[in-house]
């Protein structure tokens, strides 16, 4: 039985809303929680700020009621809660809005809007219901939208404020708010950061969990760092710059992480011609050299992922066209692609980049099975030499090979999903995210090993959202913003800045 | 003074486990153990039907396990056959009872007009082969298997009974006794049965293409980047069945030396029930076909048990819907999750 | 582009389905002069009775993401208890029919929620256990109906409505409002619409479960109970294609297998479908099996259609809802 835990102080003007302390959490070996304490105010914006694997999400999925905590209180409003599972945190008055929209496409607005009420009546007609629906569309400037009309038809801007409204017809007293505008454009942005600042005037406490320092400026009024797993008591905004807040979330310094360069030289391996597809405003064209890293950097949205995916052959539609080593390279499906010589890694291994289940050494084998099989058999033996060569090179070790991948570590499992391309001999690797979700040592092991590839001659496309990472890693930057390439230049001749400037807000796009 | 616009970008923590730096998640359990594992709802159900075997003296007569072979192999080679499709994440087959009618149909057709043997089995394997071709194709096109073989199955079915109007097909007096011989005492289709769960487990367990029908079933999305492919694995998949249906059909056919719209009528059923008993995962991405084989005799076995103790259809019935139950929720408590 | 009103766009999805039946019901009046006026409302109406039951229950299985495979033998079982409970009349024995149904959906839809099974793997084994209960109850032998003239009722007909179609219509009516106007009947749509969305958003999932299977085992048990008075008999090896029918005619009509879309509308639509079809080929002399061709070839057209027609909207919604580009012009 947990002792009773002390009774807190509150600030003078605001009540205290949630308070947690010693927040626990252990995923086998790793403490992903670790005695975290966490304080919200009613009518405050706390935003919430952490590298990856901090253990940001863990806590916002402890709040949720998704996850249980192994240890520490809660308490909302003074009161000891339980917030596990999703059922008691809604009773408790929680609520949250993620970046992947929950509202359900096949059903109508109004419908979306009492999902999941508990308090709603058994009973009420589909008319009934838009009619309730206008009302609650307004306070998110959504009033114009026919309610009856079907989630799928609107434009994710308007679902994600739809999801709002229902936030905010549930009452809730903490609402989290899970990288909002990541999807979405400007307009919709400062639409969206005032029903955040409006939610707060009405006396939610609100959470913000952001990447984007900008908005923690603009709309925050405290601010809790997480690092490893531990978090910092909350700062107030007016306390802080940029360079402060960099500080508290690495801890470290930057430019250890990424490896010396050679310069490059040579005819180009890859020729892109006017590439176009879905996401892309206007059609974009680059060369690639030898050796070359080429990063694609911007947002979500701005295109940048587009073109790796037309590249890589998973995007139906593609007009322009584009050569490798001379030879016209196929854009429709992997499988042409893949034999032309290219890999692809998606952002989401979970999702499409490995095989859970299936041991590590079926995942690194997966594309060049038929190069180790003779007349369709396959030859163990071979098979697992090049398995452990591929594993040697990139520091997996050698004894998990048996295991199932998903018990690998996210760095090791991004080892895994990048490392089974070698045994293909690429010509190029394109690469979405190629480090999300690693930790710090497996990213600089990553980092090394495809530099040493690109020495003996693979290039690389990365698209990255990580601006940081893409001008420490990268020889050539191109710049994405909104579907359109806005600057490409050699990694010396960018800033950091300038390279931010571009992907968040470039010169002579409107405002 | 202004700050700078420095925008600080921390990719999205993209996978559910947080990853402390350096930290290594634990060992799994050994692979032994694992696939003890795995296995436990079966060995529990064979634990089961030895005591229900000690209870029942009838049972151990040579006699009456060759009966049970014999039942089990023709629901076993199609089992081994269904095994490739569920793998592939394509789970059952729906078209199986009306495909086994189609093969027994048009074999004992030809033999009965006096055509070759050897030839008629190939034209029968050929034609399900084509059959299976066209359902393999629409599913990989993107239609619901569910629905291509539910479909596919109905049309088999009204083909075969226009052919036949209705009828009795017999093989006229045709020399094909060889298909219900027992060399050696065992009936052919035990050895048929060997042999096609024989081979069809080394060809899921050593080659590229049993590797990949394996990986499409893991996932798919990831089998798709990696680049396979994706059309050309599904469609084996069909064709590997069907050359299994085939086969059962034409024993069925030279067993009984007729065959009708009743014939093999349950097959569907008794199959996923075989391969759902074995423990192979409907999703796809685990199992084998050796344990379809397995599935099959348990099945067999407990019908052959319950029949010796005087039990009703119905009660036998009931016997082995349970199994099936029983098998599908010791695994799903144990997978944690099925995926729906 | 211009768009459509309100009321039109919400009629659209109902397009396809029913063209499909506009052109079988043309073709079956040219094509079968028995067929014609009211004798065509007839053999629907008839359809409705059996397969229409228990196609609106598997449709609302479909609906929340999941299938009930064993329709067929819930039916049986219908069968053979409302032929056991006959003499105390026609209304209690259907009604323990249905009540039958009603108590094995529950606890199949419990099972299948509580250990959080995959509903086609769970009702592959409930359906051979449902088929031996029919079997046990019936001791393995057709029962005969003895109370004949408590089936009276059910062999009459007024226009070309019967009274076993008019009870299905009562409860497709009833399924509809359920549906598309209570709480519960949308979280059993939210369900398949979403399931993770669903449970994020806080509806009881497990609730909309049960729900799902105890409608679609009530409706079977219903159509096995007024079958078995209507035929005189009930053998507990009958329906074995009925799940076929149950499912072609939802998939016909419009209701998706993966879940979250269709109404009682296009279940209603499918049947009349289905029931003009076999209808017009019974009257031409041609077996049941044929029937089951054209089901199937007219099923592998329909799915084949839908799939052109998702592909063609996937299309444009990624090019209209690139992230923020589509909602605003440039400056």
């Amino acid at each position: 039985m947990p002792v009773e835990p002390p009774t807190p102080k509150a600030d003078g003007q605001h009540p205290l809303r949630l308070q947690m302390s010693g927040m626990s959490k252990r995923y086998g070996a790793v403490q992903a929680l670790d005695a975290v304490d966490f304080e919200l105010r009613a009518g405050e914006v706390m935003a919430l700020l952490g590298e990856n694997g901090a253990g940001k999400s863990t806590l916002v999925k402890v709040l949720t009621g998704l996850v249980d905590a192994d240890d520490g209180h809660v308490r909302v409003d003074g009161e000891v809660v339980h917030l596990f599972p999703t059922s008691r945190s809604q009773a408790a008055g929680v609520a949250a809005v993620q970046q992947e929209i929950s509202c359900i496409p096949s059903m109508s607005i109004a419908e979306n809007l009492v999902l999941g009420d508990q308090a709603a009546g058994a009973f009420t007609s589909p008319r009934r219901l838009a009619a309730d629906a206008r009302a609650l569309l307004e306070p998110v400037g959504l009033q114009h939208l026919d309610p009856r009309r079907l989630v799928e038809e609107i434009s994710v801007a308007e679902s994600q404020l739809v999801e709002i409204a229902r936030v905010l017809a549930r009452k809730a007293k903490i609402v989290i708010f899970d990288e909002p505008t990541a999807a979405l454009s400007d307009a919709d942005i400062t639409r969206v950061l005032a029903m955040v600042r409006e939610l707060a005037r009405r006396g939610c406490g609100v959470i913000y969990v952001t990447h984007r320092l900008r908005e923690v400026f603009e709309i925050a009024d405290r601010v809790t760092v997480m690092r490893n797993g531990s978090s910092l008591p909350p700062i107030a905004v007016e306390d802080l710059d940029v360079d402060r807040v960099i500080t508290l979330l690495l801890g470290r310094r930057l430019e250890s992480m990424f490896p010396s360069r050679e310069p490059l030289s040579g005819e180009p391996v890859l020729v892109v011609d006017r590439l176009q597809a879905a996401g892309l405003a206007e059609p974009v064209s680059f060369e690639l050299r030898p050796g070359e890293i080429l990063g694609l950097s911007g947002q979500i949205g701005s295109g940048a992922n587009v073109v790796l995916r037309a590249l890589a052959g998973t995007v139906p539609g593609v007009q322009g066209s584009a050569t490798l080593r001379g030879r016209p390279l196929p854009l429709r499906g992997r499988h042409a692609s893949t034999r032309a010589g290219v890999g692809y890694c998606s952002d989401d291994r979970k999702k499409d980049g490995f095989f859970a289940g299936r041991s590590t050494r079926e995942n690194l084998s997966a594309p060049w099975l038929s190069g180790v099989a003779r007349g369709g058999w396959v030859s163990r033996r071979r098979e697992r030499e090049r398995a452990n060569a591929i594993a040697g090179s990139f520091a997996i070790d050698q004894s998990r090979l048996r295991s199932p991948v998903q018990t690998l570590s996210g760095g090791n499992q991004q080892k895994v999903v990048l490392g089974k391309w070698l045994g293909t001999d690429p010509a190029i690797l394109l690469v979405e995210e190629p480090t999300r979700g690693v930790d710090v040592g497996a990213r600089a092991e990553i980092n090394h090993k495809l530099r040493e590839l690109c020495a003996e001659g693979l290039s690389i496309v990365l698209a990255s959202s990580d601006t940081n990472e893409v001008l420490g890693f990268c020889d050539t930057i191109a710049t994405f913003y909104r579907g359109r390439m806005t600057d490409v230049r050699s990694h010396e001749h960018w800033t950091e800045e300038e390279m931010v400037r571009e992907v968040m807000h470039p010169v002579g796009a409107p405002s | 003074m202004t700050k700078p616009e420095a925008m600080i970008s921390f990719s999205d923590e993209g996978t559910t486990e947080p990853v402390a730096p350096g930290a290594e998640p634990p060992r799994s359990p050994s692979p032994v153990r694992a696939a003890l594992v795995a296995r436990a709802p079966l060995l529990f159900l064979v634990a089961l039907l030895a005591v229900a075997i000690m209870v029942t003296p009838e049972f151990g007569t040579a006699a009456n396990v060759k009966a049970i072979l014999a039942n089990a192999a023709i629901i076993g080679i199609v089992a081994v056959g269904t095994t490739f499709i569920t793998l592939s994440g394509n789970m059952v087959s729906l078209a199986v009872s009306q495909s086994g009618m189609l093969a027994a149909v048009v074999f004992l057709s030809c033999v009965g007009h006096g055509w070759n043997q050897v030839l008629a089995v190939v034209v029968v394997i050929a034609l399900l082969v084509a059959v299976g071709i066209a359902q393999g194709g629409l599913v990989a096109a993107g239609l619901n298997p569910i629905v291509v073989t539910l479909a596919a199955g109905a049309i088999v079915l009204g083909v075969v009974a226009q052919l036949t109007g209705g009828s009795t097909i017999t093989s006229h007096g045709a020399d094909i006794g060889w298909i219900a011989s027992t060399p050696l005492g065992i009936p052919l289709s035990v050895y048929v049965f060997a042999a096609v769960t024989g081979l069809a487990t080394v060809l899921t367990g050593k080659t590229v293409l049993g590797r990949r029908l394996t990986l499409l079933g893991a996932n798919r999305s990831s089998a798709d980047f990696s680049g396979l492919p994706i059309a050309r694995t599904t469609i084996w998949a069909f064709v590997l069945l069907s050359v299994g249906i085939a086969l059962a059909g034409i024993l069925v056919g030279g067993g009984l030396l007729s065959a009708n719209l009743d014939t093999l009528n349950t097959l569907s059923i008794d199959v996923a029930a075989a391969v759902l008993v074995g423990g192979t995962a409907i999703q796809g991405g685990d199992g084998s076909p050796l344990r379809s084989a397995v599935g099959a005799c348990v099945i067999a076995t407990a019908n052959n048990v319950m029949l010796l103790n005087g039990f009703s259809l119905g009660v036998r019935q009931v016997g082995s819907g349970l199994t099936v139950l029983i098998v599908v929720v010791m695994l799903a408590l144990q997978r944690g999750r099925t995926v729906r | 582009m211009k768009r459509l009103t309100p009321k039109l766009g919400r009629l659209l999805p109902y397009a396809g389905p029913a063209t499909v039946l506009i052109a079988v019901w043309i073709a079956v009046v040219i094509s079968t002069p028995s067929l014609r006026g009211e004798s065509g409302g007839y053999v629907i109406a008839l359809n409705f009775e059996l397969v229409g039951l228990v196609a609106v229950g598997v449709a609302i299985t479909m609906v929340a993401g999941e299938l009930d495979l064993s329709v067929g033998s819930m039916a049986a079982v219908g069968g053979v208890v409302a032929i056991k409970v006959s003499n105390a009349g026609l209304v209690p024995a259907v009604l323990a029919a249905t009540l039958a149904g009603t108590l094995v959906g529950t606890l199949q839809g419990y099972l299948i929620a509580r250990l959080k099974i995959n509903s086609l793997v769970f009702t592959i084994g409930t359906l051979i256990v449902l088929r031996g209960v029919a079997y046990v109850i019936a001791r393995n032998e057709p029962l005969p109906l003895s109370n004949f003239g408590a089936a009276d009722i059910l062999l009459q007909r007024w226009w070309f409505l019967t009274a076993g179609s008019i009870v299905a219509l009562a409860v497709f009516v009833v399924l509809g409002v359920f549906m598309s106007s209570t709480r519960f009947g949308r979280e059993v749509r939210a369900l398949g619409g979403g399931r993770t969305e669903a449970e994020a958003a806080g509806v009881r999932t497990d609730r909309a479960i049960v729900l799902a299977f105890a409608i679609s085992a009530t409706c079977a048990g219903l159509a096995g109970g007024l079958a078995s008075f209507k035929d005189g008999s009930a053998v507990p090896w009958a329906y074995p294609d009925l799940l076929l029918s149950g499912v072609a005619a939802a998939l016909i009509g419009g209701i998706a297998l993966a879940g979250g879309r269709g109404t009682v509308w296009n279940v209603a639509i499918g049947v009349a479908i289905l029931g003009l079809l076999s209808g017009a080929l019974t009257a031409h002399g041609a077996q049941d099996s044929l029937s089951q061709l054209f089901t199937g070839a007219l099923l592998l057209i329909i799915a084949t259609a839908e799939l052109g027609g998702r592909r063609l909207r996937a299309r444009r919604l990624m090019r209209d809802r690139s992230f923020g580009l589509a909602a605003e012009p440039d400056a």
